[in-house]
């Protein structure tokens, strides 16, 4: 059992610390949007220093825009969450 | 012997991921990536930017969606840094980068990014890192690390050596990562836009 999880742990390896940016340019609510991503099961951090091990990203406010920085390189499903959860807010 | 099996089996796994024939990363945008340059969070390996896109000149046909893997220019009609559209010029500067997910048209045409705000035509436009472009025009021909931008054709990239046709300093996005032949589809580039 230990092995199969060392294998599974090798495996990943590879696959982990490639973040990603999105630069939106688009005022958010922070908090809002960390429930919204927490509705999802992705744990988004309003720092990088309050990274954990079940974080997701986090994100940085520049005031009239924000940026997400993935901790793992994002997958159409980010993409396509990211996108729905700004622009639910912005229509309107 | 168990353990030099399970290491064996392991490093094995590890290198049909590393150099699979046909890495994720040539499929879609990030997906299944495996290889890269990133570092810290604030390093990232790939910029992708939330952008409107209209059809060129914010006229004509309404009809035709965007397709992902495109090469767009920022839009010289709307000047708001935000919204994006095709270029039919050979290297043409206000190159933006590669479109990374398909777009709708917009909803009504002529409209400023603040009115479309939230509105259907928004997409993701990735400005740094390694991706891939759907096609190259007829004309393309290079070797690796040749540099790239728009082309005669919608949405197509193209080499810029060699461009002369009414611009008389090619604008590139990024490079290619491996030689180019006319027509070529769904090559691996870098891009460098940010």
């Amino acid at each position: 059992m230990k092995q199969i999880a060392l294998i599974l742990i090798l495996l990943f390896i590879t696959a982990s610390c490639l973040a990603d940016e999105f630069r939106i340019p688009f005022s958010v609510y922070p908090k809002e949007l960390q429930k919204q991503f927490a509705d999802t099961g992705r744990k988004l951090d309003l720092s990088g220093n309050d990274r954990t091990e079940d974080s997701w990203g986090f994100l940085e406010n520049k005031g009239s825009n924000v940026s997400i920085f993935t901790y793992y390189s994002a997958t159409d499903e980010d993409l396509s969450l990211i996108m729905k959860l700004i622009m639910e807010r912005q229509d309107g | 012997m168990k353990r030099i099996l399970f290491i064996a089996l392991s490093i094995l796994l590890m290198s049909g991921v590393a150099f699979a024939a046909a890495p994720g990363r040539d499929t879609s945008p990030g997906h299944g990536d495996i290889l890269g340059q990133g570092g810290l969070p604030s390093q990232p390996h790939k910029i992708f930017r939330l952008v409107r896109w209209v059809p060129a000149g914010n006229l004509g046909t309404n009809a035709i969606a965007l397709t992902a893997d495109s090469v767009v220019i920022w839009d010289l009609t709307s000047d708001d840094g935000i919204t994006v559209t095709t270029s039919t010029t050979s290297g043409d500067n206000a190159v933006a980068g590669i479109i990374a997910v398909a777009c709708l048209t917009p909803e009504t045409l002529g409209r400023t990014a603040v009115q479309d705000s939230g509105k259907r035509n928004w997409t993701w436009l990735q400005t740094y890192g390694l991706a891939s472009v759907a096609a190259f025009n007829h004309n393309s021909v290079g070797s690796a690390g040749a540099a790239f931008g728009c082309s005669d054709q919608v949405g197509l990239a193209g080499l810029t050596a060699g461009v002369t046709t009414g611009i008389a300093e090619p604008g590139s996005c990024g490079f290619v990562y491996d030689a180019v032949t006319a027509a070529a589809t769904d090559v691996e580039v870098f891009l460098k836009c940010d």
